[in-house]
This record gives C-alpha cells, sequence and structure tokens, in this order.
C-alpha cells in the first residue's frame, strides 16, 4: 500500500504512523484494524475494502486545505482529466476500460484538488469490481488479474499506471444518467460543469465562497463535458476520443 | 403581481444578498446561495437578466433590454425571462420588491 500510495507519501503525509493489521479468525472471520479504526467481516475482501476505505479517509482528513471531489482520474500528458459523478454511476468500470484502451488511470473514486494551485491528487484507491462489472469489461477485452477472484479489487499498477505528480485538469466529464442505449457526450458550459461538481465535492475547512472559487477554478481551465453512459465498449471509445483531444490551457 | 403569485410586468426585481456571482471565462456564471448552498449554473442572457435584478428594473424593462440586444421576438424573450425569474423566485435567489 506504501507503494500505491507514495505520491502522498512523499507530499510529507503527517498523519500519525498506524499498523495496518488483516488477521484471519477464521474461514469466515476477518478481522482488520488500522489504528483506532476496527471491524471484523466475513470475506478477506471485505476486510481489504474496509482497512483500505479507513486509509483513504486518514489521508483525506490529512490534506486538510484540499478539496475532495466524487472523480475519476486518469493522466493525459501532463495533465489529469476528471471523470465525477455519484455513486452507481459507473465511474470504476469505465476507468478501467478506458485502462484497457491505454489510458493511465489513477484513481477511480476520488481526487483531492489544491486550492491555491488548482492541482488534482487522485487518491489510487483499489478499484472494486463485482461479477456484473467484471463481466462488462471481459466482454470489453479487459483481461483481469489472476488474483482478482479472490479479492475483487484491482489496483492501478495491475495496468502499468505509474503514479505521477499532481496536474492541472485538463478535462472534465459528468455522467449523468439513466444509461441510454447508446452514449451521448457533449459539451457543457463551465458554469453547468462547476455546479455539478460542487454537488459531488467536500468542503473541507474552506468556506462556501473559497469552495465554489476553486471549483469555478477547476472548470476554468478546462474543457467540459456530460456524459450520458451507454453500452460500456461505446462509452469507452466516444470518451477515449474526448480525451485525446483535451489540453489543458496555459 | 398577478393572481396565482404570477409576475407581472411591473414587478421590480431584487437579487439576494447572499447569492455570490461567479463568472467564468465561456462567459456563463454561477450562482451561488451562501446560505442554502445551492449553486445554479446560468447562461450568459441568465446572467444579464441577473445582473437586472436591482431593485430598480421591471420584468418589462427587462424584457426591452433584452430586445435591443438579442435578435428574438419580444414574446419570446418576456415568455424565457418570466420563466427564468419564477424559477430564481422558487429557489429563492431573487424577490419582488415590495
Amino acid at each position: 500500500m506504501a507503494g500505491l500510495y507514495r505520491n502522498f507519501l512523499a507530499r510529507n503525509f503527517t498523519g500519525p504512523a498506524a499498523e495496518a493489521i488483516i488477521e484471519s479468525e477464521s474461514e469466515t472471520q476477518f478481522a482488520w484494524r488500522l489504528g483506532e479504526k476496527a471491524g471484523t467481516t466475513s470475506t478477506l475482501s471485505g476486510a481489504l475494502w474496509n482497512l483500505e476505505a479507513a486509509l483513504c479517509e486518514s489521508i483525506i482528513r490529512s490534506q486538510r486545505r484540499s478539496i475532495a471531489i466524487h472523480a475519476a482520474t486518469m493522466q493525459i500528458a501532463d495533465s489529469v482529466a476528471l471523470v465525477a459523478g455519484c455513486s452507481q454511476a459507473g465511474k470504476t468500470t469505465l476507468s478501467l476500460a478506458l485502462g484497457r484502451r491505454g489510458f493511465a488511470i489513477s484513481g477511480d473514486d476520488v481526487a483531492l484538488v489544491e486550492p491555491e494551485t488548482l492541482k488534482v491528487l487522485p487518491i489510487p484507491r483499489c478499484f472494486h469490481v463485482d461479477d456484473g462489472g467484471a463481466e462488462l469489461l471481459e466482454a470489453d477485452g479487459l483481461r483481469l488479474p489472476e488474483a482478482w477472484p479472490r479479492f475483487r479489487f484491482i489496483v492501478p499498477n495491475d495496468f502499468g499506471a505509474p503514479a505521477k505528480p499532481p496536474g492541472r485538469a485538463g478535462c472534465l466529464i459528468f455522467m449523468r444518467g439513466p444509461r441510454a442505449a447508446h452514449p451521448r457526450i457533449a459539451p457543457v458550459s463551465q458554469a453547468e460543469m462547476s455546479g455539478r461538481l460542487l454537488s459531488e465535492s467536500g468542503q473541507g475547512p474552506l468556506t462556501d465562497s473559497e469552495t465554489v472559487a476553486v471549483i469555478c477554478g477547476l472548470a476554468a481551465a478546462a474543457s467540459c463535458f456530460a456524459l450520458t453512459p451507454g453500452p460500456l465498449g461505446e462509452t469507452a471509445d466516444a470518451v477515449a476520443a474526448v480525451l485525446q483531444h483535451s489540453r489543458p490551457e496555459a | 403581481m398577478l393572481p396565482g403569485g404570477e409576475l407581472s410586468g411591473t414587478d421590480v426585481l431584487l437579487r439576494h444578498r447572499e447569492v455570490d456571482l461567479n463568472p467564468l471565462p465561456d462567459q456563463t456564471v454561477l450562482l451561488f446561495q451562501k446560505d442554502t448552498s445551492l449553486a445554479v449554473p446560468v447562461n450568459q442572457v441568465g446572467a444579464a437578466i441577473w445582473e437586472m435584478c436591482d431593485g430598480v428594473h421591471s420584468l418589462d424593462q427587462i424584457v426591452d433590454k433584452l430586445a435591443e440586444t438579442y435578435d428574438q421576438e419580444r414574446n419570446r424573450i418576456e415568455q424565457d425571462a418570466r420563466a427564468f425569474l419564477g424559477e430564481l423566485i422558487r429557489l429563492g435567489f431573487v424577490e419582488r420588491k415590495c
């Protein structure tokens, strides 16, 4: 996990050191602990999931001045593309399908934005893939790692995507449902994107006005699109085409 | 004000003091109500209407000014402006000046 989160370790992560522990108490009972947080689940993958969620939460809390956005993150040259959307919108599956198409995916769930620089720091959480998602991804041509059936998650490094330093967002895509027969991706105004991102952002210690200013600044420097997803392969192809033409403004 | 709460042409509109306006490079605007944290994206025409909700302009005057600027039938402009202002009133971004 230290490798997965090395961007944060390199940035003087100041949280208290805590051991991450998983213990097997029987074949159907797994205990996990991270500092003062602990729990028990019936599966190893469940214990890993909870342990990783606790670690992720600690990291978000340690980056006090940053704004958390509910979005998947891809590296496009020196910039970053964010695919935002609510839970169950399909960010993880789409991210993995884009990974298969050669994009360096660095997170599927949460990214942090530095207010002063507007740089985006992805939180490289493991990608949790259920049976339905795996079926879609395999139909799209993705070969899941051998360990997937045991743990039910994939890490960005499985795609050979190295953690890169934070970059500014060049492209913002907001997923909105319901799923259509074919995907639709269309430019939206920076104001609309700002409004949508605000609905998927955590405020942190900033004031409302500061948060709005940061989100508007993020949208102002990026190409903004709304995506109505369709079948996975078509959707990933459409998004890939948009990402290849998006670069941040100077 | 007309019966049923509909706006009349002589109604004067006033922006809520607790709403921030955040202009963006593509000429769109994000209105953000600080006390409810509600954000509303607005296009260029909407931003112009918002600016005229200054406690001085009536609905008729707002429509007249828009008709001078935009190449659209006045009826259509009035219809759109009424709908937009009605929504802003419903959301608490704008109120009628008494």
